[in-house]
């Protein structure tokens, strides 16, 4: 199931927030378990048992990794070892035990995620001709197997117990609000709320507010902006020749669709997680407003960037190393990123490509760009992020240098056409909201208290308003794509 | 944050949830109390209706996409929802929904878009094929009783009896002949009525290669000079992609020299045979003299494009039908798969309709057969789309039956229709826009 459909906002969330509400406090982890399992099999019934082994199996190896910890810091404290070093050394059993469970999750994701990309790869290095069935990528995959192995590490450096409640694991797992789309949210920020949290009316409001606007975001400018890009690709891939113009408004209009896609359902998932009383930590910050790429990725999916920076970046090493082995940290951070968002070639080369910029960044480029104007800094961001959603977007590698190309009038036919202007000036509308809403501007127009009379209420109105106008688009307009079932 | 402000917030996040929750429990009360929609007669479509659960649809996903259909789809209050919509993009600036274009002042027109080469190909070799079966025949016999040779090739053929039998009948009838006659589409000769900047494939074009491309056979129908001729006056309506009476009209009057009829009151036996001026002198006479009575049935249209598109919802147009002042003909309608006879061309029922364009023949049937009082003896078949609906009633006087098939829902062949229902002439009637798109005709012609 996905947020904006009319399944979701006016039956599956209705009854599950009925039935949440009215439960007392010690079943209320069950029933939204239980609905999350319901929102997961409503469109991926055949995963649902993969999803509950990969639940089951996490549990136990949590558990397990935690005894076993226990023992031999039982053991250690035993010996009276005081040498701070030697404490932290864990036995072998526990390492064990560790690596096993990392390895089984990643097999899983690599099987149902990497299995066909591995082969053709082989295929197309080795000139073999193997045969495999390509299974389909179990929705959310990505994110609930990182989510679950976030926790055997922080179990395992011993942040965090192991949690011995499994209708709270499998909610950590599986709770439908970052379910498919994330946020990746660490076990070490909401392993608390799991046991405790405080539902409120106001809350409740406030979980509002971030579901609506999250669902505008997707609903009215990302799928608008997604049919604009859909038509420049039909026309890209279809072998017609178009404008230079025309080839920019396909890049920028993807570089808004997905930013408002997935910011929205991140929004939706922060909404929504109020609503039940969680926090769940922004996901977004407005990453288009950023001065370079190295601000850019600081903002956006940064639930992505902290899972790889805790997890492998900083395990490597870090940058408290030698130039060349940080830059081969990078470069293996940034990969294993482009990766992460699908098995094609084309994200590996979108995740190294902001690598080699991060990295250029670091070493080479800053000095020299805090001395320009500030419009300079925007300009040469938005540019490089405009170019690496073209890797993104691309089948191939070889495709995508080819639109680049059709971007600076190699192949394209002339700069503007008539139709091309049409296409700009009759969404003019959409083109401005788009912008306004990359920025805080637009979310300043709408919180802003102190109207004359009564703030709130202007407010409230706006708020329903956008709904409204959101739920007239999903009726009007049947485009409704799900950007993440590479993910 | 001042406490007042701190307090007024949390006050408003407190209504704020309140009205969400209140707003999706209304809607789905009001889901629940109204009783579900067979069809959108906005739309024109049948609306999804609640799925039935079972295991299968269950385990295959079908049945959550149906009762995603079906809640969107039986929504309440789906009509205004989507006029607010087409409202508030309109405010933003568009010009373009469901590939209809909001033209100045009003005038809705639906793109032109690219055809399928091959699929054109296939159609107009299909009907050049049709056209040497049928007109290429009569050359042949002709030949046939000039070459002593040829015949002897043809009677040393199996196919001779055959062949004779032909003779006789051909020598009966008068030589057949096939028309091709394609409406332009209304953005094709209004094109200075598209929003700024849009642009549109050229129907014109299109109209001239098919006119090279087609045997010589054919007799082509310049349909597009034609309406460009009276482009000053109402040829299409506005909020429907048909063209009007009136456009049909002119049309009529402009290619009855062509088709070779003529009025009654200059009609005798040897009409047919007269030379190509008389044909022209007549259509003078007749278009000087032959009169029509024009009534408006209706002044409640709004089309298809609007309701497709959703802009000019509150757009009103009227329905012309024209009966001639002096000898208007019976006719039996004959709608031969729905097996019912009428005695009408005109189906009131439809003005109760959105579509009240169906108001002609009904709407869109696979094969109808129109008998009329006809002093003539011709037959004429005609092989046409939704726009030959209100130019048939102008051809009732001049035929004593006239056979209308449409390939998009006529599941048998021309073959089948020829050998039921005998005909002397064989006329194509296309809008552009469906014959450059439609996929039927080739299956249609050739098995």
């Amino acid at each position: 199931m996905v947020f904006s459909s009319f399944t979701f906002i006016f039956t599956f969330l209705p009854i599950t927030l009925i039935l949440y509400y009215i439960s007392p406090r010690r079943v209320k982890n069950m029933i939204l378990l239980i609905s999350s399992l319901v929102f997961y099999a409503w469109g991926e019934l055949i995963y649902i048992g993969l999803m509950v082994l990969s639940i089951l199996f996490n549990y136990f190896c949590g558990k397990d990794i935690y005894l076993k910890m226990c023992q031999n810091e039982n053991d250690s404290s035993g010996h009276l070892s005081v040498d701070g070093n030697q404490k932290k050394q864990k036995n072998m059993g526990v390492r064990i035990s560790f690596v096993i469970a990392i390895i089984v999750n990643l097999l899983i994701l690599g099987f149902f995620k990497y299995y066909g990309f591995l082969i053709d790869t082989i295929n197309t290095v080795a000139k073999t001709k193997i045969e495999y069935r390509q299974l389909g990528l179990p929705v959310g995959i990505s994110f609930y197997t990182f989510q679950a192995i976030s926790y055997l590490i922080d179990v395992y450096r011993g942040e965090v117990t192991a949690q011995k409640n499994i209708i709270n694991f499998a909610l950590y797992i599986a709770m439908f609000p970052q379910l498919i789309a994330g946020p990746i949210v660490r076990y070490i920020d909401i392993e608390i709320q799991l046991k405790w949290r405080e539902e409120s009316l106001q809350k409740f409001g406030e979980g509002t507010r971030y579901f609506i606007v999250g669902l505008g975001k997707k609903v009215i400018l990302a799928n608008s902006m997604g049919k604009i890009f859909e038509s420049v690709s039909q026309n890209f891939s279809s072998g017609i020749k178009m404008s230079i113009m025309m080839m920019w408004v396909g890049a920028i209009a993807y570089t808004l669709q997905i930013y408002f896609d997935f910011s929205g359902y991140s929004d939706m998932a922060v909404g929504l997680g109020k609503m039940f009383g969680f926090d769940l930590k922004k996901n977004f910050d407005y990453p288009y407003i950023s001065k370079s790429v190295t601000e850019f990725w600081r903002r956006w999916h940064i639930s992505l960037g902290t899972w790889f920076r805790e997890y492998v970046y900083i395990p490597l090493g870090g940058n408290r190393v030698s130039a060349k082995k940080h830059i081969r940290n990078l470069l293996i951070v940034w990969m294993l990123t482009g990766l992460w968002h699908g098995a094609q070639w084309n994200f590996v080369i979108w995740g190294l490509y902001y690598g080699v910029l991060l990295i250029f960044e670091k070493y080479y480029l800053t000095k020299y760009l805090t001395r320009i104007p500030k419009i300079l800094q925007h300009l040469y961001t938005m540019l490089m992020i405009v170019i690496g959603w073209v890797f993104f977007f691309s089948e191939s590698a070889g495709s995508a240098l080819k639109y680049l190309g059709m971007m600076v009038g190699i192949g394209s036919k002339g700069f503007l056409h008539s139709q091309d202007c049409f296409v700009i000036v009759s969404n003019w509308g959409l083109w401005l909201a788009g912008i306004i809403c990359c920025t805080s501007i637009g979310s300043g127009i709408l919180n802003r208290n102190g109207y004359e009379g009564n703030g709130k209420w202007f407010t409230d109105l706006a708020y329903m308003m956008l709904f409204v106008i959101t739920i007239s688009w999903l009726i009007t307009d049947s485009f409704n794509p799900f950007l993440y079932f590479r993910f | 944050m001042l406490e007042k402000e701190k307090q007024e917030r949390k006050q408003g996040d407190i209504i704020l949830g309140m009205m969400f929750v209140i707003f999706i429990l209304v809607c789905n009360l009001g889901n629940y109390i109204l009783a579900d929609q067979e069809k959108s007669q906005e739309e024109n479509r049948s609306l999804a209706q609640k799925p039935e659960l079972d295991k299968q649809s269950m385990i295959r996903g079908s049945f959550m996409d149906q009762y995603e259909d079906y809640l969107s789809d039986q929504f309440i209050g789906r009509d205004a929802f989507r006029e607010f919509n087409i409202f508030v993009k309109m405010v933003g600036g568009s010009r373009m929904e469901s590939d209809v274009f909001l033209g100045e002042g009003g005038q809705l027109l639906k793109n032109i878009t690219k055809p399928d080469q091959k699929m054109l190909d296939a159609n107009i070799e299909a009907i050049n094929s049709l056209a040497q079966e049928v007109v290429g025949k009569n050359a042949e016999d002709k030949e046939g009783v000039e070459n002593q040779a040829a015949q002897i090739q043809v009677v040393e053929n199996q196919a001779a009896e055959e062949q004779e039998n032909d003779d006789q009948e051909v020598e009966n009838q008068e030589t057949r002949r096939v028309f091709m006659l394609l409406v332009p589409d209304c953005t094709e000769i209004y094109q200075e009525l598209l929003p700024e900047f849009a642009t549109v494939e050229s129907e014109k074009e299109w109209f001239d290669t098919i006119e090279n491309r087609i045997s010589d056979d054919i007799i082509w129908i310049d349909g597009l000079s034609i309406m460009s001729k009276y482009k000053k006056e109402k040829l299409y309506y506005r909020t429907d992609h048909h063209w009007t009476t009136l456009g049909a009209y002119h049309m009529f009057c402009e290619c009855k020299n062509i088709l070779g009829v003529s009025d009654k009151t200059d009609e005798s036996g040897d009409q047919e045979e007269a030379s190509e001026e008389q044909a022209v002198e007549n259509a003078k006479k007749s278009e000087n003299e032959k009169q029509y009575e024009v009534y408006p049935i209706t002044t409640d249209f709004n089309g298809m494009l609007s309701g497709n598109s959703g802009f000019c919802p509150n757009e009103r147009e009227e329905i012309d039908v024209y009966i001639p002042k002096e000898g208007a003909v019976s006719v039996i309608v004959n709608y031969v798969d729905q097996q019912k006879r009428k005695t009408s061309l005109y189906d009131r029922y439809m003005l109760e309709e959105k579509d009240k364009y169906s108001v002609f023949l009904g709407g869109n049937s696979s094969l109808i057969d129109i008998r009329t009082t006809s002093t003539s003896e011709k037959k004429i078949l005609l092989i046409k789309d939704s726009f030959a609906n209100c130019f048939i009633p102008f051809l009732t006087e001049y035929y004593s039956e006239i056979v209308v098939v449409d390939p998009r829902y006529y599941s048998g062949t021309i073959h089948d229709v020829m050998d039921t229902y005998p005909v002397d002439d064989i006329l194509f009637l296309y809008s552009g826009a469906t014959f450059l798109n439609d996929n039927n005709i080739k299956g249609f012609i050739m098995d």
